[in-house]
């Protein structure tokens, strides 16, 4: 009997939790864990260098807002402007890559709204540390309802670099952003319309 | 701070307008503190989610910390497959969320629950 294992399995393999995720459930999108923060830790120590800069070359020392911002794969040469100082003091510093448009965002407000037949509606709000031309009131939001088997039906967010857009049934198109209240009864109707088996 | 989630009854079109009140609010610059709310369409599926089982689970995770859901149905003597069954149901409404190492948690200190007999 050497060499026939002792049990075999018939039944399926049966996973911890199944593949899909329910609900993005943990998935933080375009914002993986702790982003963030490495964005402020590269500015800080960039700010760090440039005052240590000034400091050593006696200038006064500039405001910290008025250190260049800097973003991902920028490499930061921070060298001496004048002659005789030159080789005393150049270094250069890589911002790495994978940071380039996550500026820091806060959670502000997360909803979560279950159906009866257990279909779910989310919609999050995340406050911005800066204003950009896509995204002038500094929100960024994400607006989703999916199936109990997380099947997503209707999306809509503002994601860095694609705008407004909104996805239903695997579709994507652009959202002409006109206000809030029309992005959240757009929402609702798109919503109401899947559930009524319109989409 | 301590982390706070509530949870209630109530219509989809009303819900949705702290959505944009929150928003307004931001737009014109108040500092917001973090909101969270869980809402079910009517009772019965929040008390279909939210058993007297399920609660003595929430209780007993958030007081052991991050465990696995094998060690969290030994704490609770109950069977494992129920006991995953009712993991995944709190985890699909938010209630109980994934450490990184694959434990299960409650992110929350405070559950709110609003209940309105009549409106």
């Amino acid at each position: 009997m050497k060499g026939i294992p002792r049990k075999i399995c018939l039944r399926p393999h049966r996973l911890a939790r199944s593949r899909t995720p329910a609900f993005h459930a943990g998935s933080r999108g375009s914002n993986p864990l702790g982003d963030a923060n490495k964005t402020i830790k590269a500015q800080q120590t960039t700010a760090e260098l440039f005052l240590l800069r000034y400091k050593l070359l006696d200038i006064p020392t500039l405001h910290r807002d008025s250190i260049p911002r800097i973003g991902a794969g920028d490499a930061i040469k921070i060298s001496k402007t004048r002659r005789n100082l030159n080789r005393a003091f150049s270094f250069t510093l890589y911002i790495p890559y994978g940071i380039k448009h996550h500026m820091k965002s806060k959670l502000i407000y997360r909803e979560k709204f279950i159906y009866s037949d257990g279909s779910i509606r989310e919609m999050v709000l995340w406050q911005l540390s800066e204003k950009t031309p896509d995204r002038p009131h500094q929100l960024k939001y994400r607006l989703y309802y999916g199936l109990k088997d997380g099947t997503c039906i209707v999306r809509y967010d503002n994601e860095t670099g694609k705008g407004d857009h909104i996805h239903i049934k695997g579709i994507e198109k652009t959202y002409r952003f006109t206000d809030v209240e029309t992005l959240v009864a757009d929402f609702l109707e798109d919503i109401e319309n899947a559930r009524r088996g319109k989409i | 701070m301590k982390k706070q989630i509530k949870i209630g009854v109530g219509d989809a079109t009303t819900t949705a307008k702290e959505f944009i009140d929150i928003w307004k609010r931001a737009e014109s610059g108040e500092k917001i503190e973090e909101k969270q709310h869980l809402y079910f369409e009517n009772l019965e599926m929040l008390l279909k989610t939210l058993t007297t089982g399920r609660w003595a689970l929430l209780k007993i995770l958030r007081e052991n910390g991050p465990m696995s859901i094998r060690s969290l149905a030994n704490e609770l003597g109950r069977d494992y497959k129920n006991v995953h069954t009712d993991v995944r149901n709190l985890e699909y409404v938010g209630l109980i969320d994934h450490t990184d190492d694959g434990k299960i948690r409650v992110p929350w200190d405070v559950v709110e629950a609003k209940l309105m007999l009549a409106a």
